[in-house]
């Protein structure tokens, strides 16, 4: 059991008694008006890390003693704990670890019992803020939710790397008319509505009094009734029992992370998994509204849309996975299956084919009775794995295991008896790691090894452990009882670390290091870098100043990726332009190969502060009327009061790098877009990276470039590649449809294009480097960077 | 000269004036319009800083910042600004604000040759208009209809009618 002690963590607010026994806890004056509740678990460090930049980022001066931030932490063992202590330093977190996993549904409803405010908002720590989400929701908690019980608010879905809009929000998701916002004072038109909104925590506030007196009633209905949405319970049965209306906000206020790992912690496969999800809610909703409740059939309609659709339902009787238990209750679900016109245009025709009948025949048999093979003699499996021998506490290691089935067995997704691959820690129960199993992403046949990338967590006691990494039966257990080939063992001898550094600094140590001005610095010295590195309000590049490195958004692993596939040439005695430097990881890296200048050219990022900027533009892109277009980004920083061109607040963390690496690096305060470079004449190698799409003007900007350049330029931009036109010369004009939101993105040309504009720009010959464009299918465009050198 | 007046759906928003000028040339979606007692600058190029009523912009396929041209056309436009441009559309992405680059030589004289840089899309034009500052940008003519076009690039004219 690992808790903070207040001795410890002298800012942190620890409630134990509340949190511990789960239940509601007192409404005490509204105080606090919005607690943020963040349920969290292992393996969400990183997930939950940008969640809370994208939070505080929005929280200003005029929300202190408003909002205040819960976080539950579902005994996780990757430093989540570290992360929120740093947090805890500037803002007001209620925090408190499990002693053990408890489940992400209990966890939801602990984050709540540990919160004070007058509304919760439930936060998933993997998805994140929308700018401006913050000042909208606490605006329309004080100016006009005095009838609402709760609200649901528009999401964008993100792909894993929240880089970009994966794919629009399904229909069935979002209620009629899902463009006006609307209250429901209707309890079951609400649920009917917005019941599919209210599975989805991050969109879900609730007003806590309400979500208190459901609990009070029967503090164990909520997980007795559904293992999956208890909060959707106690949402339910507060609309139910008059406590006020529902509201829905049509604005994108929450980037969800699609892909997450719900379908494969829920039995294998997207099909079993969705059959999971819809009897779930199915379940609840009988609890809720009776079986013959419009609003139920209503909201059955929008879960089979979305989760048992009729694509897998044709998937389940014609496909592979046919004669399980899944298709079986997915059957259940799909009674009006005739219904559809697809049903006779293609299942039909196709179950006329002879293979396809004989496929059906084995299906009933197999569903005649109703299991699944069962694994466990000698000899069905191997599984190999290389596992380190000495770990330090806490680090990740990361493992490439293969899965091999012999003989005749086949080790199968599908329920009933799914196959997983088990991660196990053995040893001192202090701080292990809780037990992983993973759903292998297909059925694993003889001749046909699967090969999995597998990371954990090293535990947080010292001493031996035992690493095993195995497969697990349902309904069987642990296979290696009886067959020892199915799983590999090792003991780790886990050390203490041996100096406190961030996560990410120990992957510096494999990626060229910027220069250092001495080999070695002494405890104190190595301190202060440390507090000074502190105090850079925001780091975009991650430089290593000699033991300390910069905490970048850019991560250590990013930049080196980013300069390998850059393929410098040969920079030693030539002069370099680094345009666009901001915290300079690419000037000292030119510097470090040898170039004998090099210039560090920038205006706009070392003029503001980068979290400041986002602050006002939060807060202008609140003031934005639905339908109309924001103002430039640029007009608002020069326009606001964070605009300094000659403070230049923004190049702190250059200077502290420049001062500590002892660079000779020079940086030229300009504006590349507008003012007169001429002066600097010209430069033998010249980097243009991440610049030009955004800037309005590209070819302009190519022209200036090759007017700088002497001999050849790295051009290196965010780009796309059009599906079903690979060789599409073309650029997307990002006018009000700005890329990861960012307000000064305007340009993403296909590689084709960036070729032409730099032909057009004056330049003789260009040649494409680093990793090839994707060729995503006909009809989609994949986001991307790409690279060229041009010669002058 | 009296114009004969056809109403249209513009036709709510639009100012009613009793003296008329002269059509600007055909084609540009402006005949089914009442442009009476409009001013209307059909070479924006040409004009100076002039501002308009009416703005035809004709060369936005050669200008060399096609987004600068465009919010230059909005500074200018006091009611309408009109955009003909050949377009191009990738069957597939119509709703991607694309832009077909095409290849130049780099020409001795830049200020004085006009070559063709780009070619836009329908939804490339709009998002130009509406990054602007154009809230109503509606397609006169083009693009063809979506069945026809199969899977190869269309190429079309493309008429705009864009108002503040």
């Amino acid at each position: 059991m690992r808790h903070l002690s207040a001795q410890e963590l002298p800012e942190l607010t620890v409630d134990r008694r509340r949190a511990a026994r789960h239940g509601p806890s007192p409404v005490p004056s509204a105080a606090v008006l919005l607690s943020v509740c963040i349920p969290t678990h292992d393996g969400r460090r990183d997930e939950l890390a940008h969640a809370l930049a994208t939070l505080t980022a929005q929280l200003g001066p005029e929300h202190a003693g408003d909002v205040e931030i819960c976080i539950t932490d579902n005994a996780s063992a990757d430093g989540t704990e570290e992360l929120v202590r740093e947090l805890a330093r500037t803002q007001t977190v209620v925090y408190h670890r499990h002693d053990r996993d408890i489940g992400a549904a209990a966890n939801v409803l602990a984050s709540v019992a540990v919160a004070s405010g007058e509304w919760v908002w439930l936060h998933s720590s993997d998805d994140a803020l929308a700018p401006g989400a913050l000042d909208a929701v606490v605006r329309r908690l004080r100016e006009g939710a005095d009838e609402l019980v709760g609200l649901s608010l528009g999401r964008a879905r993100m792909d894993r790397g929240m880089g970009r809009e994966e794919v629009p929000e399904p229909a069935a998701v979002l209620p009629d008319d899902p463009e006006r916002a609307r209250v429901f004072t209707d309890p079951r038109e609400a649920l009917a509505q917005a019941g599919i909104m209210q599975t989805f925590l991050t969109s879900t506030i609730v007003r806590r009094v309400a979500w208190v007196s459901v609990v009070a009633q029967d503090a164990g209905a909520p997980m007795r009734t559904t293992r999956l949405f208890p909060h959707c319970y106690i949402i339910g049965r507060a609309l139910l029992d008059g406590a006020g209306a529902w509201g829905w906000d049509p604005r994108k206020r929450v980037l969800a992370r699609t892909g997450n790992e719900i379908f494969s912690a829920l039995g294998g496969g997207a099909v079993s998994a969705s059959v999971e999800v819809s009897r779930e809610l199915v379940k609840l909703w009988i609890v809720l509204l009776g079986p013959r409740d419009p609003a139920f059939r209503a909201l059955c309609e929008r879960a089979w849309a979305l989760w048992a659709s009729p694509a897998w339902i044709e998937h389940v009787k014609l496909g592979p996975l046919a004669g399980t238990a899944a298709d079986l209750r997915l059957l259940g679900l799909a009674g009006p299956l005739w219904r559809l016109p697809r049903f006779w245009t293609e299942s039909v025709p196709r179950l006329l084919l002879p293979h396809l009948v004989a496929h059906a025949a084995r299906s009933a048999r197999l569903r005649t009775f109703r299991m699944g093979p069962r694994l466990g003699g000698r000899g069905l499996a191997q599984v190999t794995a290389e596992l380190p021998a000495d770990a330090e506490v806490g680090e990740y290691l990361r493992m490439r295991c293969t899965v091999e089935a012999l003989g005749a067995a086949r080790l199968r997704t599908a329920l009933p008896r799914p196959v997983y691959l088990a991660v196990n820690w053995d040893g001192p129960a202090e701080g292990r790691p809780t037990r992983q199993r993973l759903a292998l992403p297909r059925t694993v046949r003889p001749g046909h090894p699967l090969v999995m990338d597998v990371s954990t967590s090293a535990p947080w006691g010292t001493g031996e452990h035992v690493l095993s990494v195995g497969l697990w039966q349902q309904g069987v257990g642990r296979l290696d009882a009886v067959d020892p080939d199915s799983a590999v063992r090792r003991t780790v001898r886990v050390v203490e670390q041996a100096v406190e550094e961030p996560p990410r600094a120990e992957a510096a140590a494999s990626r060229p290091r910027a220069p250092e001005p001495e080999p070695e610095l002494r405890d104190d010295e190595h301190a202060a870098l440390r507090a000074a590195v502190a105090r850079v309000p925001s780091w975009w590049h991650s430089i290593d100043l000699g033991g300390v490195v910069t905490p970048g958004t850019k991560t250590p692993e990013i930049l080196a990726a980013e300069l390998a596939g850059l393929r410098l040439p040969d920079l030693r005695g030539r002069t370099v332009l680094d345009i666009g430097a901001w915290d300079g990881f690419y000037s000292f890296a030119a510097e470090r190969a040898g170039a004998a200048r090099v210039v560090a050219l920038d205006h706009l990022v070392w003029s503001a502060e980068l979290y400041a900027f986002q602050r006002v533009w939060s807060r202008v892109l609140a003031d934005v009327p639905p339908g109309h277009v924001p103002p430039d980004a640029l007009d608002v920083m020069e326009a606001s009061d964070i605009w300094d061109p000659v403070g230049l607040p923004g190049r702190a963390g250059f200077d502290l790098a420049h001062r500590t690496l002892g660079s000779a690096v020079e940086p030229v305060v300009r504006d590349f877009a507008r003012d007169d470079l001429s002066s600097l004449g010209r430069f033998d190698v010249v980097l243009f990276l991440g610049v030009l799409y955004h800037l309005r003007d590209p070819l302009g900007a190519l022209r200036r470039v090759h007017a700088l350049c002497g001999d050849v330029a790295i051009i290196e931009t965010e780009a796309i590649a059009i599906g079903g036109h690979p060789h599409a010369a073309a650029a997307q004009f990002m006018g009000t449809r700005k890329r990861n939101y960012d307000p000064t993105n305007w340009w993403a040309p296909t590689a084709v294009a960036l070729e032409r504009w730099c032909l057009a720009a004056g330049f003789s010959r260009v040649e494409h480097v680093g990793s090839r464009p994707p060729e995503p299918r006909a009809g989609t465009v994949s986001p991307c960077r790409v690279a060229v050198h041009a010669w002058r | 000269m009296t114009p004969t007046r056809v109403r249209t759906r513009l036709d709510r928003h639009w100012p009613v004036r009793e003296v008329a000028r002269p059509a600007v040339s055909a084609g540009l979606g402006l005949e089914q319009l009442d442009l009476t007692g409009l001013t209307v600058l059909d070479d924006p190029a040409a004009d100076g800083a002039a501002t308009a009523d009416v703005v035809v912009l004709r060369d936005l396929h050669c200008a060399e910042d096609p987004a600068t041209a465009v919010f230059r056309l909005r500074e200018r436009t006091r009611v309408l600004a009109v955009i003909e441009v050949p377009a191009t559309e990738w069957p597939g992405h119509e709703e991607r604000g694309l832009i077909e680059v095409l290849p130049v030589d780099p020409p001795a004289d830049p200020a004085a040759a006009r070559p063709e840089r780009w070619s836009p899309s329908a939804d490339g034009v709009r998002e130009l208009c509406r990054a602007a500052g154009f809230t109503d940008v509606r397609f006169v003519a083009g693009p063809p209809a979506y069945r026809p076009r199969g899977w190869r690039p269309v190429h079309y004219r493309l008429v705009v009618h864009a108002r503040p």
